[in-house]
């Protein structure tokens, strides 16, 4: 009896009464009231000519209430996690009036998008006509650039899907007649969409996103309104303003940029030591430098691509090159990567020589060609070194957009090539039975050694320089970054000099100021350390580049 | 034709273009909007059936249309033509569907070996058979009262109508409580011994009426932001005005913010009402009319002078003064208030004081007026009137012969089987367990070892149970990992049945979606039980939710809350909630309907009492050690409770800072050395926890405030109870802040 029970209950519990007793028909007459209750939220017709449509947000009527994050995530079918609104709080005021203000926000749909601008795949488009800014999913490699550069953190980058989402104003709904997600969801009707002067947004920019401690409206021209009938509570602060976090590392990117760097500086090395050694040398040395060089810069774009979410279509980097850096960037690695593997392959691919030498001549591969072609490698290394520099300047945050950049950068080209030459040369020289060694050694050695021990205290300097803004009065930026190199990550940060100074400092030193030769299993083991330390100074220092980077963004809440 | 040109295409330029750039394809369509009677929704989340059922968090009441595919529900959208939340939702509502299918569901009923802690999933038989004797052992040792019983205000009706009558009618439990105990027992108490009756007169179109409203101890823009839509659609530019000691959201909002002292809000609520009584601002012809006990309170009110309650509260005279001009200058004032006011050591009088006003005023019975208290569970309302516990059924009285004859009669159990006592409050059932006179207890849907206040007592108290059952959806609550034996139950959405709201709405739960494994909705827990505790026939009539909500309409019969016009589940449904009272053969007419139109209350001589009480000290003082007062309270509106629901959600989990916090007065900060969102100490008599500080104007220098929702906040919260409705008064205690190096936790 009992047991019968148990079983009607399990099976009871599974049969679905509510959906046959009391389904809704679908019913017409339910969507021309939905129509009109949120008909008076957006606007009535498509903007005119110099017109846009924009968020504009009622400060007075915001609570907080939050409902229009979940209402977004439902109404547009989004990740689990997912939505393209968020909710943020300034607060502040004086002891007698205090003030807290929550801010919703999403995309700004700018005029000036940072978000299209540095995208690689133009997968961005701003439409002309109501200029929303749209995301194109299926253009997306997954870069995640965008996310750098967006100043207001709106990109989101999906692991599952490998490719960036983004609001698109419900622009279905939009043009349906219908009132977005948020819009529609927001209880006190503190969100609609209205339509702005494309000419107003450009002159007066700060009258858009006029939010305490949002970012700068001249980056990219918001179009979003912050409106209130009150005066502005003094002294307003994010909830997070105080909250300073490491910022993601972009590990795939750390190795990138230092072996690309490596890559690069290796050629340029090469190419100076071209005219510098003597036959007996080049014939040698060349074809291990040329590999080394080569191989670093293999290995760099190999792992650059494993920072793509979507790999297969990296080639479609190509299209962006008229106005995105990173895009510049791709192509000239990629032109870089295959003249220096032709000039491997010269070196390394017996018939390949044969062939040239056949056809060409000797003196040709040793020649003029060979020489052309060294020169386009290392112009075009570089050149892919400076569009490393400018794709994180683009950014415009600070402690990317600064000199200092430019020159870690470069700098980082110069140490790793000497450093990875010095220690090719060291190697391969016990190989050397009678050439000039010790000419060899005493000159270019000791050039090299006294170089990297020059730029590496010149970059030690220079990077150092941040920390002095821990002495600032106002939260700066520099003094958020120089709080994370200090405090949560103070390990990587001594690390890093330490590395440094003993790698590229201190072993160069000793081997300089020694007066005795030393023993061939002295010379391997510190220069190995040399090689080894310098090489992980500058992952550090890079991985420190991703990590202390604060970037801009709106208001959020306090706490994790 | 088609076909060729596609083909010439593929190695054609078309092709390469689309390659390099394709603007649209698979992941664009993944989200793309399609056309449906409800607007624009995702294709992949295009219902092919839909229905409205009321939301299972909040007393609000919202009603949810849940979008159903394949007879799954994928996703849902407020209703539109609801009458209280009108297409909106907060996000808690949003998010609705999503606890359903976290992965700490209880999916069969466990059993923890006490030794080793090991929990064993067993069978319905095993379990209820270990139920029925564990208890029945305890009760033939140590008498029928050495079992309890804690509900909640989180389910139907009619399962706290089962439970309530199983537990005292059928299983000889006499003490049993809920944990709406600890949200508007206050309230409950004011209103019977105000108005006779327990019955929140308003409905939420008063909000939209009143060209004044009160708001005392309520933020609902975060707690209720619905009700604070209703706000919004007021037209009349109402003045707002708001008594808490912080600058909350709805502070922000209103048009007067009085920052007083913690709990000096009944001081004040008396000086007011000196104002309005010395300055003849009252309605003489309402208090002789439909009121007792005027002269008394007049007499008690005139020791508070503006002189004496400016500096008890911390305001100016002229504040005062001005407050108790607007209310008199306001056509039509109402007054609400929720936890911080209920939630006291002097609850119940606070919001009498409260009622007091609006019944000095004439504010009451007419549109826009009221002295309203905002509720908080879903079912609270339901729980006061049906639950079997403080009240017998139908929001009447053990102790009176009359009561348990009626409800004998009406239900056909021996009036013997009804106890004639009343049933300890929840306070009192712990200290039960302590004198050892409680030694088994049945804990459904709620999580004590979370929220009772003085946790850390509660936790080693609940050790000292023989044996403890916790009914819950999920196995993973702070309560249900102490527990003997857990009953796997269903969750809203995964059951039917009805509960009430604040504005005292019927409003309906259906079934939507399967309850995973074994778990069986908590109707069918108690039937089970019933029949293995042999006590099957008392209940044969209560065949299912449908049969148990005409029963319901039986006890209510004759009753304030009266429901016997509501024909079924097909006409609460049909009509968007049907509040109480609602009589059969009366034709529904008003959805949004207020009591006391009339003027008539529920005593027999239908006068409302003017009721007061001098002011009592706080109950734990501050002192040189513990100098800052620790306020508590509602985080975000994406919190509910202690967070076994919203926690699940990864949504609702962005909208609120993932570590406890505390806030603090900036001045205080800087004198502490404390910085933003460093990790201190705070501490009370009771424990010392770690916080994140939150360093902020809103909170007054000498207070700090922590939110409810992390689970070390009641390990701090100091255990007083107002005398009358034995609430917990959570809202404040002495505590100490300090940074965190000088101690070891």
């Amino acid at each position: 009896m009992s047991h019968r029970l148990i079983d009607e209950y399990l099976e009871k519990q599974q049969q679905f009464s509510a959906v046959e007793k009391f389904a809704l028909q679908y019913d017409f007459h339910q969507l021309s009231a939905n129509q009109q209750i949120y008909e008076d939220l957006i606007p009535k017709n498509t903007p005119s000519e110099g017109e846009q449509y924009a968020f504009s947000v009622d400060l007075d009527k915001c609570t907080g209430c939050k409902a229009c994050v979940s209402a977004c995530h439902h109404e547009n079918g989004l990740d689990e996690d997912e939505s393209w609104r968020s909710v943020g709080l300034v607060y502040g005021g004086t002891a007698a009036e205090p003030a807290v203000q929550h801010v919703t926000t999403a995309c700004h749909h700018c005029l000036d998008p940072a978000c299209l601008n540095g995208c690689p795949v133009n997968a961005y488009e701003k439409s002309p006509i109501t200029g929303i800014v749209k995301h194109l999913d299926d253009q997306c490699i997954g870069c995640q650039y965008c996310t750098l550069t967006c100043p207001y953190d709106v990109p989101k980058y999906s692991k599952k899907k490998g490719i960036v989402h983004k609001c698109d104003m419900c622009i279905g709904r939009l043009e349906a007649g219908q009132a977005p997600a948020c819009v529609r969801a927001c209880p006190s009707g503190a969100i609609r969409i209205t339509t702005v002067k494309v000419d107003q947004v450009q002159k007066n920019p700060d009258d858009f996103v006029a939010i305490s401690n949002a970012p700068s409206s001249r980056l990219t021209q918001p179009t979003t309104r912050y409106l209130s009938q009150k005066k502005e509570p003094p002294h307003m602060v994010s909830a997070d303003f105080y909250s300073v976090k490491p910022a993601h590392s972009h590990t795939p990117l750390i190795f990138m940029l230092t072996l690309t760097q490596l890559s690069v500086g290796a050629f340029v090395v090469i190419f100076m030591l071209n005219h510098y050694l003597d036959q007996n040398f080049k014939n040698y040395l060349m074809p291990y430098y040329v590999l080394i060089a080569f191989l670093a810069g293999a290995l760099a774009l190999g792992v650059s691509v494993l920072h793509l979410g979507r790999p297969f279509y990296a080639f479609r980097a190509v299209i962006g090159i008229k106005k995105s850096w990173l895009s510049r960037e791709i192509v000239m690695f990629g032109v870089f990567a295959s003249l220096a593997m032709c000039y491997a392959l010269m070196y390394w691919i017996g018939p390949v020589k044969d062939l040239l030498n056949n056809f060409l001549g000797e003196q040709f591969l040793t020649g003029r060609f060979s020489n052309i072609l060294l020169s386009a490698t290392t112009v075009f290394g570089l050149l892919g070194v400076y569009c490393s520099v400018m794709v994180y300047q683009k950014t415009k945050r600070p402690f990317w957009d600064h000199p200092m950049t430019f020159m870690k950068f470069f700098l980082t080209t110069a140490i790793l090539g000497i450093v990875t030459i010095v220690l090719a040369s060291v190697i391969f020289i016990q190989m050397v039975p009678n050439g000039n060694t010790d000419l060899f050694m005493s000159t270019l050695t000791r050039m090299s050694l006294w170089g990297i021990i020059v730029l590496t205290l010149i970059k030690l300097v220079i990077e150092s320089t941040i920390l002095f803004n821990l002495f600032d009065r106002d939260m700066t930026f520099f003094k958020k970054t120089a709080y994370l190199m200090i405090y949560p990550l103070r390990k990587i940060t001594i690390g890093r000099y330490v590395s440094s100074l003993l790698g590229a400092v201190c072993f160069p030193a000793i081997i300089l100021f020694q007066d005795h030769p030393l023993s061939r299993g002295w010379i391997v083991t510190l220069y190995g350390a040399i090689f080894l330390l310098s090489l992980t100074a500058e992952f550090l220092e890079r991985y420190l580049f991703f990590r202390t980077v604060v970037p801009f963004k709106m208001p959020g809440r306090s706490g994790v | 034709m088609i076909k060729k040109a596609k083909d010439k295409n593929f190695f054609g330029t078309e092709y390469l273009a689309q390659l390099l750039h394709q603007k649209d394809g698979p992941l664009m369509q993944e989200l793309a909007l399609v056309s449906s009677p409800l607007g624009k929704l995702p294709k992949r989340l295009l219902p092919d059936t839909m229905t409205n059922m009321v939301c299972g968090f909040c007393s609000t009441g919202c009603s949810l249309k849940v979008h159903l595919k394949n007879n799954q529900p994928v996703n849902l959208t407020p209703d539109l033509e609801y009458p209280v939340n009108f297409g909106e939702a907060c996000p808690k509502g949003w998010e609705a569907l999503t606890p359903l299918f976290a992965p700490d569901r209880a999916v069969s009923p466990y059993i923890r070996e006490r030794t080793s802690g090991k929990l064993t999933a067993v069978d319905w038989d095993t379990a209820l058979k270990t139920f029925v004797q564990r208890f029945k052992f305890i009760q033939e040792r140590y008498g029928k009262e050495s079992l309890a019983f804690l509900s909640t205000g989180q389910f139907c009706t009619e399962e706290m109508a089962l439970l309530g009558a199983l537990a005292k009618f059928g299983m000889g439990i006499v003490h049993g409580d809920s944990n709406t105990r600890q949200c508007m027992a206050s309230a409950a108490v004011a209103y019977k011994q105000s108005f006779g009756f327990d019955a929140p007169p308003y409905t939420y179109k008063d909000f939209e009426e009143s060209d004044v409203l009160v708001f005392v101890g309520a933020n609902p823009c975060i707690a209720h932001p619905i009700m604070w839509q209703r706000v919004c659609l007021n037209p009349h530019q109402p003045k707002i005005l708001v008594i808490d000691p912080r600058k909350t959201e709805t502070a922000m909002a209103a048009t007067r913010h009085y920052s007083i002292h913690p709990k000096s809000d009944l001081v004040l609520l008396y000086g007011l009402a000196r104002i309005l009584i010395e300055n003849n601002w009252i309605d003489r012809k309402f208090i002789e009319a439909h009121t007792i006990d005027f002269e008394k309170f007049k007499a008690h009110v005139m020791r508070f002078t503006p002189d004496f309650v400016s500096p008890s509260t911390g305001l100016s005279v002229e504040a005062i003064e001005e407050f108790a001009r607007i209310i008199h200058e306001g056509q039509r004032v109402s007054f609400w208030w929720t936890m911080g006011v209920n939630q006291s050591h002097e609850g119940v009088r606070t919001a009498q004081a409260l009622i007091n006003l609006a019944l000095m005023t004439g504010n009451i019975g007419r549109p826009g007026t009221g002295a309203n208290s905002i509720t908080g569970q879903c079912n609270a309302m339901g729980s006061r009137l049906f639950s079997n516990t403080t009240n017998l059924l139908g929001g009447r009285d053990f102790l009176n012969p009359d009561n348990r004859n009626k409800v004998a009669s009406l239900l056909g159990i021996d009036v013997h089987s009804i106890p004639a006592q009343n049933s300890w409050p929840y306070d009192q059932i712990i200290e039960g367990i302590i004198a050892g006179k409680i030694k088994g207890l049945w804990v459904i849907a709620t999580n004590p070892a979370h929220s009772w206040i003085n946790q850390s007592e509660f936790r080693e108290v609940i050790k000292k149970l023989e044996f403890l059952v916790v009914q819950d959806m999920y196995y993973s609550t702070e309560t249900a990992q102490f527990a003997d034996l857990i009953l796997p139950a269903a969750g809203w959405g995964e059951k039917e049945g009805t509960v009430i709201n604040s504005e005292r709405r019927v409003g309906l739960f259906k079934k939507v979606s399967a309850a995973p494994g074994l778990a069986l909705a908590d109707f069918y827990i108690f039937k089970l039980i019933a029949q293995y505790w042999g006590c099957a026939r008392m209940f044969e009539g209560w065949f299912s939710p449908q049969t148990v909500f005409q029963i319901l309409k039986k006890l209510s019969q004759g009753q304030p809350c009266d429901i016997t016009g509501i024909e079924d589940y097909a006409m609460i449904d049909r009509m968007g909630g049907i509040q109480w009272p609602f009589l059969l053969g009366k034709e529904l007419r008003d959805k949004e309907r207020r009591l006391f139109e009339d003027g008539r209350f529920y005593y027999p001589d239908q006068k409302a009492r003017f009721i007061f009480e001098d002011e009592r000290p706080l109950p734990e003082p501050l002192d040189e050690q513990f100098s800052f007062m620790l306020l508590t309270g509602r985080g975000t509106s994406a919190q509910w409770h202690t967070q076994t629901r919203t926690e699940k959600s990864p949504i609702l989990r962005q909208l609120y800072p993932k570590n406890i916090y505390v806030e603090i007065n900036q001045e205080d900060a800087a004198g502490l050395n404390i910085k933003q969102d460093q990790w201190v100490m705070v501490e009370t008599k009771r424990a010392r926890i770690k916080a994140q500080a939150m360093i902020v104007q809103t909170v007054r220098k000498g207070q700090i405030f922590m939110p409810m929702h992390y689970v070390e906040t009641n390990k701090l919260t100091f255990a007083a109870f107002d005398s009358y409705s034995r609430q917990p008064s959570y809202k404040i205690c002495a505590a100490r802040v300090a940074h965190l190096p000088e101690y070891r936790i």
